[in-house]
């Protein structure tokens, strides 16, 4: 498809299969067909996150609009998109199979989701209530032979069993996902020390004041996790995501702390829910203040993890109980 | 300097060309604790509402706008399907989208008026009958801990004077519940001497508890089955400012010597209405749940 705003030429790609957290490196607008003009949506090598998804959502729409001069730079990086997947996710919903049937329902971003607790072969993706079977769907066809396939794949896949205690694994995908947050946020590349318990004493702990927490959530592990900023490290945090320096911290400016912790888990808890850590969906709390004591407010045992970014040190905290 | 905008945070957006009403918005936000955006143009409105995702609601300040400046307006809240109040003097001949309520005052009450409206509104933003169920759950958990704490009454905002606040979190997919118990600690001492610092913070930690889990047992009556997370404990003389990413419009309730105010409130992260009590009346535990 195509369209004319007068000056420009645009053409339509679709996105509904699009990663949260993918870059797109070319401008994208929304076509707004009621006052018929384009709305800038996206900017040259930004990042997709779930407030461009809800736009999308929201405007019912799984299209948007390109200038036609950069068609042969999206034509390849659509490409790219498809290779990246099919190597990542190699079981295609026509291949799935659901025993027994369910109630299986097509979400908006071609998500194929099965209501109901039932046994299915190539998910990739489980929470408690609800299977995920990730991949492209083409059209109606396809959902309904989801549904009453009945041959099973010689191995089936299934869902990582839940987990009850953290592993290294756990600690990692926080650390990734706390560095792709800077990244991609920030524009900062940081470096992480070991981790160490919570409980151990530190020689110069962090003087802490400003920080935001989620509280864990899961049929397995309950806990909380931190992200703990000095002052002199938030300013340059702010400065990064603002793009001109901070010299002063007003309330409302302690709200970017909850949205870095937002970013942090929401990039990783897709990665732990395979790993078995069935986490629910979770709202950051963030709080401020004069040295603020860590173990006050997360006081379960766990790990700390010190990261080093350009403006200074901040920590990481895992506090967790076993038990649901 | 522009004030950033939080992509994930929820915000009422207000539209007001001149700095009239900045005062009672203001006062508005300081009474909720909510994040407020203020935006003087067409431009500038555009901008907030393309970055942010949870938008609570829009207020549209139309006195100094003609008729071009006000479609223009309706189109971006049609466009982005957000609901919202018009403040007008008088009713304009324009088409307004669904979700979009006028709300007509006279200039000269007009500060107090414009405060109820928006006081109105914040009240609509909560699930419906959830205070009458908050109430009964809080006057049956309540007394078994602290000796008297019955009959709580409902605030139309929180107030301050407090010095210790609980924080739990409860998640159903989509649906999130914030709860929080405030006290003043030095007060309740005197009040239950019995008891002590610890002994009262434990309490009010088992009683949220028990207050969650009896009033899940009630939402499972429409279908919905929240899990509750670990407590968080906030000393509010050492952290004034704790906030929360989403804004949950929220019932205050207050026992009747004002040490204990509980808040509880709901937001659905994919901007979903949320649910309605008002079919179903609130009932006691059955014998799963056992209380102290």
């Amino acid at each position: 498809m195509s369209a004319n705003d007068g000056k420009k030429k645009y053409v339509s790609v679709d996105v509904k299969n699009l990663e949260l957290g993918s870059y797109i490196p070319f401008d994208c607008f929304l076509y707004l067909p009621k006052n018929q003009k384009y709305l800038q949506w996206l900017k040259a090598n930004g990042q997709y996150i779930q407030a461009h998804k809800d736009k999308l959502n929201l405007l019912q729409t799984g299209a948007i609009m390109v200038p036609s001069e950069q068609q042969a730079l999206i034509e390849k990086y659509i490409q790219e998109i498809e290779a990246a997947r099919a190597a990542a996710a190699p079981v295609t919903p026509a291949a799935a199979t659901v025993q027994g049937g369910g109630n299986v329902t097509k979400s908006s971003s071609g998500i194929i989701e099965i209501k109901e607790k039932r046994v299915v072969f190539g998910a990739v993706r489980v929470r408690d209530d609800v299977v995920m079977v990730q991949g492209k769907v083409q059209n109606k066809t396809e959902l309904i032979h989801v549904k009453s396939a009945s041959a099973a794949p010689d191995k089936p896949k299934t869902a990582a069993a839940p987990k009850v205690r953290v592993d290294a694994q756990f600690l990692n995908s926080f650390i990734q996902s706390t560095q792709q947050a800077f990244l991609e946020i920030c524009k900062a590349n940081i470096q992480f020390r070991a981790p160490f318990k919570r409980n151990q004493k530190q020689e110069n702990p962090l003087k802490i004041n400003v920080a935001s927490f989620i509280s864990l959530v899961s049929q397995t592990i309950r806990g909380s996790i931190g992200l703990c900023f000095p002052m002199e490290t938030y300013l340059y945090t702010l400065a990064q995501v603002n793009g001109q320096p901070i010299h002063e911290v007003t309330p409302d400016l302690y709200t970017g702390s909850g949205e870095l912790m937002s970013f942090i888990f929401e990039t990783a808890r897709p990665g732990l829910i395979e790993q078995g850590y069935l986490l629910e969906r979770a709202v950051p709390t963030f709080v401020a203040g004069e040295s603020l004591s860590l173990p006050h407010l997360i006081p379960d045992p766990g790990f700390s993890i010190v990261f080093e970014s350009p403006g200074g040190l901040f920590q990481f905290e895992v506090g967790i109980k076993t038990g649901g | 300097m522009a004030a950033i905008i939080f992509p994930n945070s929820s915000y009422f957006i207000a539209l007001a060309p001149t700095y009239k009403f900045d005062e009672v918005l203001r006062a508005f936000r300081d009474r909720h604790r909510c994040r407020v955006h203020i935006c003087r143009g067409y431009q500038e409105a555009e901008e907030a509402f393309r970055i942010m995702s949870r938008k609570l609601g829009c207020f549209f300040f139309t006195d100094e706008l003609d008729d071009e400046g006000f479609k223009a307006w309706m189109q971006l809240a049609g466009d982005y399907q957000v609901s919202g109040l018009i403040f007008a003097k008088a009713i304009p001949a324009v088409a307004v989208p669904p979700g979009i309520a006028f709300a007509k005052f006279n200039t000269a009450q007009s500060e107090n008026e414009t405060a109820g409206y928006l006081e109105g509104y914040m009240q609509s933003l909560i699930p419906k009958n959830l205070d009458a169920f908050a109430q009964f759950c809080a006057d049956l958990v309540f007394p078994s801990f602290f000796s008297g704490a019955t009959g709580f009454q409902r605030l139309a905002y929180l107030g301050t004077g407090f010095d210790r606040e609980i924080v739990y979190c409860t998640v159903e997919g989509d649906l999130m519940g914030l709860c929080s118990v405030k006290v003043n600690l030095k007060k309740a001492v005197e009040a239950w001497p019995e008891l002590g610092e610890e002994k009262i913070i434990g309490n009010l930690k088992e009683a949220v508890n028990q207050f969650l889990g009896v009033l899940t047992q009630n939402l499972s009556k429409v279908n919905i089955n929240p899990k509750i997370g670990l407590p968080t404990v906030f000393d509010l003389s050492k952290i004034p400012q704790v906030q929360t990413l989403n804004y949950f419009p929220s019932v205050h309730l207050m026992d009747p010597r004002g040490l204990i105010v509980l808040s509880l409130g709901y937001s659905h992260m994919e901007n979903q209405p949320l649910f309605d009590l008002s079919a179903i009346s609130p009932s006691a535990p059955s014998d799963e749940i056992e209380l102290l």
